[in-house]
């Protein structure tokens, strides 16, 4: 089928392109010596912290970095800390920009954690990094997706939809995007007559679109999936988290649904997507210089000022610090290989 | 109802929001000059400045500046063929002939009285489209959406080539060149080279910065002589040419200002559509009303005035899915969700029940900041309308580096500049063979749509689609307005000129880039 050909496709393309880079910066991969026996501290006086956004200004990823930059200032008076954009390729420039870095402590970006184990795990065109391999500094946000159906649709909870006997269409805005795997992952592991559209320009379109009743459900970041459930009277059907939604308790998580077989299939999907927001730099960082960073970050980020700035704008903030986020990592980098079975589609 | 309408009038008036206004419109304005950073860029560079602010203050100031800047595009697509963002391309296409024939200050007269028109229009829009809003969107989807936008390639397509067929490899040029990216149905990468910067396309501000602006620059230079130059110098003061000339066009021309509106605000309602399929439909649409189409694209004010009417309609249909449900009907309004968010308002019904009076103090901003950036406007055009009599020397240099910038900072990447650079080359050579950039444009941009909204078509409704009523109605009534024409002149060419050569292919060597 074309999905398959597709893949065929992208995988020989991605073959060819990170041959491509590799032979570009072969030279320059070797980790910074000599930082074992310095004070991480003193390193970072008077050097200039670059944190690398990789979507465009005002967007969600920017704010996140951008507001935090007075309190993290707090934290590293002698530092100087610039925020970059780096946007395209679905946030996969930035992100590549990011891993092939100068491992000295000074680039970190903050990505889209599930974004970049799905592109590298579906074989996606351009990517030069291994999930397993990033220098891990902590997590500012947490924004697991929501499934929701239209106000008026015949299928008002998740139960419904894994009952439904007509074919359930999924609307979503892009191939490939975060909400895009969610919708082939539930229909993979669950056995329900579905289509899933992901060719709508955006989440806005396919959001009229569920509106008009051309599509059944869609899928989107917490976020924005609440303000369309609250504005519009959708139905929030299941959240693909470990934690039930916090603005919308009762909505059920992915984990009560199906056997223990499917609950495991599920679980590494559900780990990933509360990793969301992660501040990663190029492996091979000196451990002492990451760890003091990733203290100074998530001290920041637990500002109160911080979370009330970002939740106005209705991005929640839930720092995790590097240890917990490292662990959550772990978890998900050993069922790598499933995940890549769930998202095949 | 009525009483949320004063109380949201009474809270723009207060001096501190007026000020902001002001000031967000003052900026506005310099944004709408600086092409690149119109449009989008300047909600998203303002956003963080309005943190903190009073929730109507800061609702002045950047929705000041959103209603201000577009105004500030069309004065340098009028006059320099230098658009501020993408879709504002469609003001050049007879805003720029206007300014060489030396009737700039006509030009921009006409643009800002349609423009605040056109705003006016669109508010009242936005007060009466909130309770069908729903049904508007349920009507018009990917298969009408395609529709329209083939509705849009056939009406222009063969615009201002020289001859008939060059104007068709213009269109398809532009077509092709739009497929560059990734397949929006399969997420395919096609003709990107392993580019990760060509997965969203060649960018359409480098495009058009490309084949509008630098190509412009390239011919002026080459030239040597001021864009007005063939215009005689008291031109730009006598009677037809003033600003107050290009008003009247606008008072005279009520119809077309309020059928341009409709298009625009029904674009911004329904998302998906936008500001692209606003300002070419519009465009278009006067194109195929006129009793004189071949005149367009040499300085028609209507080719000014359809098209911007409808750009400025346009913010105030999109506001209504914006607050009915809170889905941004246009990209600008996805921003103003979040800044309504960091005001502490949250969009959607429930704020139509709880702050009435922000949604009508939103309103009042939109109208007030189209009228008073359009009194700013004109109050400045003599004096911008003098540019077009620079000397390309003075006047192409600083041009090209902003135009530049513009395509820099639209997508960050230096690809965009190269891209920027190399289309401009490229127009200056199909220009000088009688090629229409307009054509390419128009392809380009009405390609992502028609590809896009086919593939939708298909898999939702299968090839029955076309059967849809509206669909069907569109299609059918494009194809009789196409043949129509051709029926009709040939009919008439046999009876006036046997033997001669086709009217039209002299009217459109006429409107050839070069020769003009």
């Amino acid at each position: 089928m074309r999905g398959q050909y597709a893949k065929g496709l992208m995988l020989t393309g991605t073959a060819a392109a990170t041959a491509l880079v590799l032979a570009a910066c072969g030279g320059d991969a070797s980790p910074t010596a000599g930082s074992e026996d310095e004070d991480p501290a003193a390193f970072y006086e008077g050097k200039t912290l670059t944190m690398v956004v990789p979507y465009n200004p005002g967007g969600g990823f920017d704010s996140y970095l951008r507001l935090l930059v007075p309190y993290l200032e707090e934290q590293l008076p002698d530092t100087t800390i610039r925020v970059e954009n780096q946007p395209g390729g679905g946030g996969l420039i930035g992100a590549n920009a990011v891993y092939q870095a100068e491992p000295d402590g000074l680039t970190i970006g903050l990505i889209n954690y599930p974004g970049a184990v799905f592109a590298e795990v579906t074989g996606t065109d351009g990517v030069t990094f291994k999930s397993t391999d990033w220098t891990q500094y902590g997590r500012l946000g947490a924004l697991p997706p929501l499934v929701y159906t239209a106000p008026d649709s015949q299928y008002t909870t998740f139960e419904d939809i894994l009952d439904a006997s007509d074919t359930v269409t999924f609307g979503l805005g892009g191939v490939g995007s975060d909400a895009y795997y969610v919708a082939v992952a539930l229909s993979n592991v669950f056995d329900f007559p579905h289509e899933i559209i992901g060719g709508y320009p955006g989440s806005n379109e396919a959001d009229a679109a569920l509106l008009a009743g051309e599509v059944d459900a869609s899928v989107n970041s917490g976020g924005a999936g609440v303000l369309l459930v609250e504005g519009s009277g959708a139905h929030g059907v299941v959240a693909v988290s470990n934690e039930p939604l916090e603005q919308l308790p009762d909505v059920p998580v992915i984990g009560e649904f199906g056997d223990e077989a499917q609950q495991e299939q599920l679980a590494p999907l559900a780990s990933v997507y509360d990793l969301e927001r992660m501040v990663v730099g190029p492996p091979g960082v000196p451990e002492d210089r990451a760890d003091f960073l990733a203290e100074a970050i998530f001290a920041a980020a637990s500002e109160s000022g911080y979370a009330e700035e970002m939740e106005a704008a209705s991005y929640p903030v839930n720092p995790l610090n590097r240890a917990d986020t490292m662990e959550l990592a772990s978890t998900v980098n050993e069922s790598i290989e499933s995940l890549a079975e769930l998202l095949a589609d | 109802m009525g009483q949320a309408l004063l109380d949201g009038l009474l809270m723009l008036l207060e001096p501190m929001s007026l000020l902001y206004l002001t000031i967000g419109m003052a900026i506005g304005l310099v944004f709408g000059f600086l092409p690149g950073l119109a449009g989008l860029a300047t909600l998203a560079l303002l956003m963080p400045v309005i943190i903190g602010m009073e929730p109507v203050q800061g609702l002045a100031f950047i929705l000041g500046a959103y209603g201000a800047q577009s105004f500030g595009g069309s004065i340098t697509s009028i006059l320099f063929n230098v658009p501020g963002s993408g879709e504002q391309v469609v003001t050049t296409f007879d805003g720029y002939p206007m300014a060489r024939k030396g009737q700039a200050g006509r030009a921009l007269g006409v643009s800002a009285a349609s423009s605040a028109f056109g705003g006016l229009f669109g508010v009242v829009i936005l007060l009466l489209a909130i309770p069908i809003a729903l049904q508007l969107i349920t009507y018009l989807r990917p298969p009408e959406i395609f529709a329209l936008g083939i509705v849009g390639i056939l009406v222009m397509g063969v615009s201002s080539a020289r001859t008939k067929i060059k104007g068709v490899i213009s269109g398809a040029l532009g077509l092709m060149l739009s497929f560059i990216g990734l397949d929006p149905i399969t997420g395919i990468s096609r003709m990107t080279f392993g580019q990760l910067e060509l997965n969203s396309g060649l960018g359409i501000t480098a495009m058009t910065m490309g084949l509008f602006a630098i190509t412009e620059m390239l011919v002026l230079y080459t030239r040597g002589r001021a864009i007005a130059a063939q215009a005689p110098a008291q031109t730009s003061g006598a009677k037809g040419s003033r600003v107050i000339d290009g008003v009247w066009d606008t008072v005279k021309n009520w119809k077309m200002v309020i059928q341009g509106g409709i298009i625009g605000s029904i674009c911004g309602l329904v998302p998906g559509m936008g500001g692209t399929v606003a300002m070419f439909g519009a465009y278009g649409y006067a194109k195929a009303r006129s009793k004189d189409p071949d005149s367009f694209g040499k300085g028609n004010p209507l080719g000014v005035l359809a098209p911007e009417s409808a750009n400025n309609a346009k913010e105030g249909g999109s506001f209504v899915p914006t607050l009915a449900f809170g889905i941004p009907g246009s990209s600008g309004m996805a921003l103003v969700i979040v800044i309504l968010l960091i005001l502490g308002y949250v969009p959607g019904p429930q704020m139509i029940d709880n702050h009435m009076d922000i949604v009508f103090l939103i309103a009042w901003i939109c109208a007030l900041s189209n009228v008073l950036a359009s009194l700013l406007g004109l109050a400045m055009a003599p004096l911008f309308a003098k540019l077009a009599f620079l000397r390309p020397q003075l006047l192409a240099p600083p041009l090209v580096a902003l135009s530049l910038i513009g395509s820099f900072v639209d997508t960050r990447f230096m690809l965009s500049v190269l891209i920027a650079v190399v289309a401009g080359f490229v127009g200056y050579v199909l220009r000088a063979l009688g090629y229409s950039l307009a054509g390419v444009i128009l392809g380009f941009v009405l390609g992502p749509i028609v590809d896009q909204n086919l593939g939708l078509a298909l898999q939702l409704y299968g090839s029955g689609f076309v059967l849809r009523p509206i669909t069907a109605a569109i299609l059918g009534l494009t194809l009789v307005a196409v043949l129509w024409g051709s029926v009709r002149k040939a009919l008439k060419d046999r009876r006036d000129t046997p033997g001669g050569p086709p009217a039209d292919a002299v009217a459109a060597g006429e409107a050839g880039g070069r020769n003009r």
